[in-house]
């Protein structure tokens, strides 16, 4: 099937294609490096892959992804191409979460408000593996459920850096990881439409002051939508998170009252479970699920190279939908750009535990949670710009509280001319509006 | 009354007719009721008055489902519903609440109870505490009285349900006439009445204990009736000197009359529905033979202390299970032990599975507080995964239910894959990425608005822009002109054809400006960036967002419209 010398670089490489049983309950797991894509085809039975049903004898594609196919009741598939490994395990937890599922949909079947779901466990224990699983089979029943990711390392619907909520309005597109969104235009699945909200750091910690004031205005923005639509609001929220311990408990109270949690779900560690059951179940449900045997660690280059291909995936889209962007020139006093704000004792606090110090900083003077910065070579070059929705002469009241319009990416800067190259998506001039700068930066 | 009104009037009129339909505890009419309230918010008032009618006129158990439409509608939709109703709402619950039974009313409190901690999307309480202070108060009030009636048992209460039982095995009787047990069964249960008769020295716990055996085989009997098909032969023939006899034996002067109303019904419906009538009946006769009368000389004196060994045959008369030719013979009176609460079970059971949509039944073992982590999900998986949704679509593996509405879903759904496959294998546009919607725009974004069917879209006539790129767009090729020209973005030639209708040379799908032809999907792309650029230029800063709004969903239009055109002129 595949083409000759399109991927023989890898070592076990398959022109042939395998055919792969998968008893009931199992699950076949995979990965595939980034530059190899492989061909899976199902050609019996329900197989999923995070909860999403696969159609029969449809050849899916993989590229750079670590992912399960799971049967309930046993199937075959077939697939072509190089895999960095591949078994077949019938110890999965998916009966626990298919349960856990249930018990969800009882609450939404039983209430007009439905479970708000929380997510939490330590790294790579697959949170959002079971947060894509509860939407997929949310989806499968009619419901549609918001999904939230507060975690700005792993982007859902959008960019690195960015917080977003999106209602599963449809099937997810298990080739993309989520799938498209509307801002895609013509997609082969039905697109999602996110709100995004941008942080700009992988890491939360390093200004814990605007994550925490992101998180809680995206809760603005998903319970508002989720009060207007009462689908919505019987299938409920599920919230993803960064990998939080009992000494972000903080967060976590917050995260709890901005999105009105009321299922805490906590993956695959008894300790924190405990610590949690014991300070919230007065006041939510706190439900202890197994981790996944397939869960991997994902180093720091991979996660960092699935980030850039997410920010060039917005640009130029991804085999199935080409996109093509736009570069546009503009002079340094034409763009208004911000950055998160971060004094001296910012840098202390990122690197102590959270609590006092921070708190002692806020009590001698309210600091600015944004800070305006010049254009230059050296503070701009290849940086990604979130273009915001504020237009750029707003107070930094407005600014603080718009969402994002869309991202752009300075290719270049002249700094004896004053003039910025910057690539953006949507045809047109750069539009008028504040933008902000984050950590990340992209080069083609 | 202004034509509008009438017009409101008539949609409450309509609604009060629809909403009629609500005969079971149907989910998806409820919710479609409220959405169809939530579209009507115009004719709130009337809309509102049509659901406290139907909540006052429905028949008794066809209440509650009233009373969730009005719930529903309240939570869903809130203002102004919730005023509305709030305004009567202690009538409406008060009087209907009277009219239903003990199990429906449980349901009642149950509801009223999620009101009083239900807050409107604006936070307020869904209905003022004025009302529902006062409907409290009722509920207080109604249910210790209730509890006081049930906690003392008499004699009379306990000859009212011999009746019963009486009445009930003998209808078993009429099924079953060769049921040998059957017959000594009443004998027991007539002595049991005689001596209940002529025994006035009973404690209150010897009466209650009594009692609950009673009502226990009376719940056995009723259950048992109902499986148990009527017999083929003419009911006349042979229960009559049955039916005699007993009533006879009772002494009972309306015999006659109540034995021509029952072999009026031969269904097992129509006895039980009649049953309560009977009862009341056999009651007044009851009452009249409570007054200790001597002429009960066919009846066996039986002593005081006897009672306990009459029960116990009883018991075992019950326990007897051989000869039965039905299945569903009478259960085991070991139930007898814990009588009162199985009977409580069994009775609620029985009314959630009346209540209770499949769905909810599927998902009943699956509690959140409970341990429900090692269940099975086995069965549930397919039945809801699977066995609710047959159809799987070959494209993307989206399965879809056998219903006409899962049909037409499946429908536009296939029809969706077919025009944005044409669409993609084409590879005739070049697409860009659009921008995100602002939050306003986010929360009053709905998918249906987008790619829904065509009816959903009819619907959402909220946006005034649907309307404009509904139109068709066509040039009229002017009578000094070439019959082809160049579209001023993409420079294909655009051909003249001669159009039927309007009987003119057009150039169809597409636009003049100032003086230039373009195609309409090109005219409108360029003009979507273009336009945002000189909006993003001008001086305003609000209203940014709908504009934008409006140019997103303009593009996704065409995409659409465009591709419909051309599925439609294939054909």
């Amino acid at each position: 099937m595949s083409l000759p010398g399109l991927s023989s670089s890898a070592v076990n490489t398959s022109q042939a294609n395998e055919t792969v049983d998968i008893g009931a309950r199992a699950e076949w797991r995979i990965e595939v490096d980034l530059k190899d894509t492989v061909t899976v085809k199902v050609t019996k039975g329900i197989v999923e892959v995070f909860g999403t049903e696969l159609a029969i004898d449809v050849e899916y594609k993989f590229t750079g992804q670590k992912i399960a196919f799971y049967s309930h009741e046993g199937g075959q598939l077939e697939y072509s191409g190089p895999l960095v490994s591949e078994y077949v395990s019938e110890e999965t937890q998916m009966s626990a979460y298919l349960n856990f599922h249930f018990a969800l949909c009882k609450m939404r079947e039983q209430d007009v408000r439905g479970p708000r779901v929380l997510i939490l466990g330590p790294k790579d224990c697959g949170k959002t593996s079971l947060a894509k699983i509860l939407a997929s089979y949310a989806s499968r029943m009619d419901y549609e459920p918001m999904i939230v990711n507060l975690n700005p390392s792993d982007p859902v619907f959008s960019i690195p850096g960015t917080l977003t909520g999106t209602p599963v309005s449809d099937i997810l597109d298990v080739e993309d990881g989520w799938g498209q969104t509307y801002t895609t235009g013509v997609a082969p699945l039905h697109p999602k439409q996110p709100t995004v909200r941008y942080y700009g750091s992988p890491d939360i910690h390093e200004n814990l002051k605007f994550y925490k004031h992101n998180v809680s205005r995206l809760g603005v923005t998903v319970c508002s939508r989720v009060s207007e639509d009462s689908t919505m609001k019987k299938s409920g929220v599920i919230v993803d998170t960064p990998p939080l311990t009992i000494k972000d408990v903080e967060i976590i109270e917050d995260v709890i009252s901005d999105f009105e949690i009321n299922v805490m779900v906590v993956i695959g560690n008894e300790r924190l479970f405990i610590d949690l059951k014991k300070k919230f179940q007065a006041k939510l449900n706190v439900v202890k699920l197994p981790k996944s045997g397939g869960c991997v660690e994902r180093d720091d280059s991979f996660t960092r190279q699935v980030q850039q291909r997410s920010i060039r995936e917005y640009f130029y889209g991804t085999p199935k939908t080409v996109l093509s962007p736009y570069t546009v020139y503009v002079d340094f006093d034409v763009v208004k750009v911000y950055k998160p704000f971060v004094d001296a004792g910012g840098l202390i606090s990122s690197v102590l535990p959270i609590g006092e110090d921070g708190l002692d900083n806020e009590e001698k003077k309210p600091d600015p949670l944004l800070q305006s910065l010049e254009p230059s070579s050296s503070s701009l070059q290849h940086c990604v710009l979130a273009i915001l929705q504020a237009d750029k002469k707003s107070d930094e009241d407005i600014i603080l509280r718009s969402s994002v319009l869309g991202f752009g990416v300075v290719t270049d800067v002249d700094d004896t001319k004053s003039k910025l190259r910057i690539l953006i998506p949507v045809p047109g001039r750069l539009p008028d509006r504040a933008m902000l700068l984050g950590s990340f930066r992209y080069t083609e | 009354m202004s034509v509008d009104e009438k017009a409101l009037e008539a949609l409450g009129d309509d609604f009060y007719v629809a909403i009629s339909d609500l005969t079971n505890n149907s989910r998806p009419m409820i919710t479609s009721f409220t959405l169809l309230a939530q579209e009507n918010i115009d004719a709130a008032e009337y809309l509102t008055r049509a659901v406290e009618k139907r909540i006052e006129k429905a028949v008794p158990h066809q209440k509650l489902y009233a009373l969730y439409l009005l719930d529903s509608i309240c939570k869903n939709v809130g203002s102004p519903y919730t005023l509305l109703f709030a305004q009567k709402i202690y009538q409406t619950y008060t009087q209907a609440y009277l009219l239903v039974d003990d199990q429906t009313r449980k349901k009642f409190i149950d509801l009223f109870k999620t009101w009083k901690n239900a807050k409107t999307s604006s936070g307020l309480p869904l209905f003022p505490d004025e009302p529902m202070a006062k409907i409290e108060q009722f509920l207080v009030r109604a249910t210790a009285i209730h509890q006081q009636s049930s906690a003392k048992v008499n004699v009379a209460m306990l000859l009212q349900t011999i009746d019963k039982l009486l009445y009930l095995t003998n209808q078993r009787l009429l099924r079953s006439p060769n049921d040998q047990s059957i017959p000594a069964k009443i004998g027991i249960i007539k002595q049991l009445k005689f001596a209940l008769q002529n025994d006035r020295s009973m404690t209150q716990d010897a009466l209650v204990g009594v009692k609950r055996q009673l009502d226990e085989m009376t719940t056995a009997e009723e259950n048992s009736l109902r499986s148990t098909p009527p017999i083929k032969s003419p009911p006349l023939s042979n229960p009559q000197p049955n039916l005699q006899n007993i009533f006879n034996s009772i002494q009972n002067p309306t015999a006659t009359s109540l034995q021509t109303q029952d072999t009026g019904y031969n269904n097992v419906e129509d006895k039980t529905k009649n049953l309560t009538l009977l009862n009341s009946m056999i009651n007044l006769k009851g009452s009249a033979i409570r007054t200790p009368t001597p002429t009960q000389t066919q009846q066996p004196v039986v002593k005081k202390n006897n009672l306990t060994s009459l029960l116990s045959s009883l018991e075992k008369q019950g326990l007897v299970k051989k000869k039965t030719p039905s299945p569903h013979e009478v259960p085991s009176t070991s139930l007898l032990n814990s009588i009162l609460q199985k009977t409580k079970i069994a009775s609620s059971n029985r009314l959630n599975t009346v209540h209770k949509s499949p769905l909810e039944e599927e998902l009943e073992k699956f509690d959140i507080n409970a341990k429900f982590v090692s269940l099975d999900p086995t069965s549930t998986y397919t039945a809801l995964f699977v066995s609710r949704k047959t159809h799987k679509c070959g494209t993307c593996g989206k399965r879809f239910g056998d219903s006409q509405q899962e049909q037409a879903k499946s429908r536009d759904h296939l029809d969706w894959h077919f025009r944005i496959n044409k669409k993609l294998k084409e590879g005739a546009i070049v697409q860009s990425r659009n921008w995100y919607l602002d939050d306003e725009q986010f929360v009053q974004f709905r998918d249906e608005d987008m790619f829904g069917s065509g009816e959903q879209e009819d619907k959402t006539t909220t946006e005034k822009n649907n309307a404009g790129s509904k139109e068709r767009h066509y040039v009229v090729v002017p009578s000094d002109s070439e019959m082809s020209c160049l579209c001023g973005v993409c420079k294909e030639v655009l051909k003249a054809r001669y159009d039927d209708d309007l009987g003119e040379w057009i150039w169809d799908d597409a636009v003049k400006k100032n003086g230039r032809i373009f195609h309409y999907s090109c005219y409108s792309e360029t003009n979507t960036s273009s336009s945002l650029a000189s909006i993003v230029g001008a001086k305003r800063t609000r209203d940014l967002s709908s504009l934008d709004f409006d140019m997103i969903r303009n593009v996704m239009k065409n995409v659409k419209l465009d591709d419909r055109s051309k599925v439609n002129t294939k054909g």
